[in-house]
């Protein structure tokens, strides 16, 4: 149980950072934006839970939050404090 | 799909869906009156023939402020029922208005019942915002679920038409979990989708607000339904709310051809910067209401919000509460959701019984449900199913009647009512009940018994009191349908104790169930290598 909070955790700050980086490197305006970030969030943590569900190899899955996390972090903040 | 992938994703759909089965199970009963609050409404607020749509909106107001503060707080008022009611924003907190017989506005038991009803499924009566949150958590996590049983069932050609009745009970009810799930994937998914994004609103608007409008919520707020006027104090003479009506409807005209009114809002009336909000349904068009924004004192445009040309995002939003509330269609629509709701309802027992079935060998016996109620009303979750069923019908049905007769006494309140009145109501019949026949399982007939008396009695004294009305005949008959369900239920408890009583007398009380269940077992087996 503890295994499954911690993944789900994890799978929502992944989800969280990627609907802020999509919707803000997306071309859109101000308004649209806010709705494709704000909408796109209960979609995004659903779908990653069942695809790291469905992934057979850890390694991969590991390696996939130590990369995607800093980098959508990472992008999000550059693009928060540029604007 | 590798078996270990498949164990694991089998391992968390049980686990995520036992967790919220019956949070699960309780929004999909609260669901149902839910969807038809506008009928409730209307039949608990009886239309007399000087509160009818006839009056103009002047006329509404200027009959409103002869007993509410209408010029010093922000109201609205809503014209989509039969008789129209005045929302009084004071303290934050909104009330609802009705004219009483005495010509008097007070706060109507049928406004506030309805919205103790409509909370009961929005935030399970918990304070705001924290019960949203647990009910759009509650969505997510049912979506997730769903979503992993698509791969869960992936030969799901033939296992949306197999439902074996002749074999043991729990591969009946895997079938029916199967059946369910696959038949209703479409609606089950859009329903918790829009459900947790309505729950977890105020979350969202966070991130939403953190993408574009660097974090500022109340920007992000505005940027949708436009700026709050800030009031001057400052004494005009506002504008007649009929011609701005009929240049609401001119607006709507010119660009979509109709326009149906539903709710005026107004904040500072009869002050300088005061502005009316009139909010109208397009026809042909499923997504949220359009409104235009009036200066009330200059009677010009400030704002409108039109959803029809909006860009992706919008429409997206503006898209999930009709579909999320279904009163697209009328009726059909609201019949058809009710009935999705119910199987929704049932696709969560069924999980959860096959689910307990593996651990509790009382509840995998071959003989008929009735005759093995006994035994499976010792399992703890199995109580709290039942007695989770029979609370919330007993919650609807106390604030259902109380609403209905507590106006002929005048009582509690001399001047009207408060709202909390009826989540206490609520909150205490819910509670009580649940509690008692989860404690013990012979409390149970009785709670069916009540439900039984409460939803037979409401209608027909109803009818005797004020009379049979076509209008409010298929509400009444439905509360009566519920009351001989309940009546019905009752008859199978009876049945379960004779046979209960009849298999003591026969085997006397130390019965093995493990020797049954292996019984049991062995069939299955022998069916399977039958089938094979």
């Amino acid at each position: 149980m503890l295994r499954l909070l911690a993944v789900v955790l994890l799978v929502v700050l992944v989800s969280l950072f990627a609907s802020m980086a999509l919707a803000m490197f997306l071309p859109l305006g101000d308004v649209n934006r806010m709705f494709v970030a704000g909408l796109s969030v209960p979609l995004l943590i659903p779908i990653l839970l069942v695809l790291v569900a469905l992934s057979d190899r850890p390694k991969w899955v590991v390696a996939g939050y130590s990369g995607a996390l800093p980098l959508l972090a990472g992008a999000v903040l550059l693009r928060f404090f540029a604007v | 799909m590798k078996q270990a992938i498949h164990k694991r994703l089998y391992h968390w759909h049980s686990k995520i869906g036992v967790s919220i089965a019956l949070l699960m199970l309780a929004l999909c009963l609260t669901a149902i009156p839910a969807i038809y609050l506008d009928d409730i409404a209307n039949w608990l607020v009886p239309k007399s023939a000087d509160r009818t749509h006839a009056l103009t909106l002047d006329q509404w107001v200027d009959r409103g402020a002869q007993t509410l503060p209408l010029y010093e707080q922000e109201f609205h008022l809503e014209l989509n029922h039969d008789t129209p009611i005045f929302w009084l924003k004071q303290n934050d907190v909104h009330t609802a208005f009705v004219e009483q017989d005495n010509g008097l506005f007070a706060p109507h038991s049928g406004a506030a019942a309805v919205r103790t009803l409509a909370h009961a499924h929005y935030d399970f009566l918990l304070p705001r915002p924290y019960g949203e949150y647990v009910v759009g958590l509650v969505g997510l996590a049912a979506l997730t679920i769903m979503l992993m049983g698509i791969f869960l069932h992936r030969k799901w050609r033939s296992e949306a038409t197999v439902l074996r009745q002749r074999r043991s009970r729990r591969l009946w009810l895997s079938d029916l979990h199967k059946v369910l799930g696959l038949w209703l994937l479409p609606f089950h998914l859009i329903m918790t989708y829009t459900g947790a994004v309505l729950g977890l609103g105020g979350l969202l608007l966070i991130v939403a607000a953190y993408s574009a409008f660097d974090g500022d919520k109340q920007a992000a707020i505005e940027a949708i339904i436009g700026k709050a006027p800030v009031l001057t104090q400052q004494t005009c003479t506002p504008q007649s709310l009929d011609t701005l009506a009929a240049k609401n409807r001119e607006h709507w005209a010119n660009l979509y051809g109709d326009s149906v009114l539903l709710e005026v809002e107004v904040e500072g009336l009869g002050d300088c910067q005061g502005v009316a909000t009139f909010a109208s349904e397009i026809p042909g068009y499923l997504l949220l209401e359009n409104a235009v924004t009036f200066s009330l004192t200059t009677g010009e445009i400030q704002k409108v919000v039109d959803w029809v040309p909006a860009s992706f995002g919008e429409r997206w939003y503006a898209f999930i509460g009709p579909l999320h509330f279904g009163n697209f269609a009328g009726y059909m629509s609201k019949a058809l959701y009710a009935m999705s709701a119910l199987l929704l309802a049932l696709l969560c027992v069924s999980g959860l019984l096959v689910w307990l079935s593996k651990r509790h060998p009382e509840l995998q016996r071959k003989e008929s449900f009735v005759d093995t109620l006994h035994d499976q009303m010792t399992v703890s979750w199995v109580r709290a199913l039942f007695s989770l069923i029979s609370a919330i019908a007993l919650g609807t049905a106390t604030v259902l009647m109380s609403a209905k007769f507590l106006p002929l006494f005048n009582w509690p309140f001399s001047n009207g009512y408060n709202p909390a009145v009826f989540t206490w109501i609520y909150a205490l019949s819910f509670s009580s009940l649940f509690l008692l026949a989860w404690w013990r399982a012979a409390a149970l007939p009785w709670s069916l018994a009540l439900n039984c008396f409460l939803f037979i009695f409401t209608p027909i004294a109803s009818w005797i009191v004020y009379g049979i009305s076509l209008d409010h005949l298929a509400l009444e008959l439905t509360l009566l349908a519920v009351g001989v369900l309940s009546g019905y239920c009752i008859t199978l408890f009876n049945r379960a104790t004779s046979s209960e009583a009849h298999r003591v007398s026969a085997y006397g009380t130390n019965r093995n169930l493990e020797n049954d269940s292996a019984t049991d077992q062995a069939a299955e087996n022998s069916d399977a290598s039958n089938a094979a």
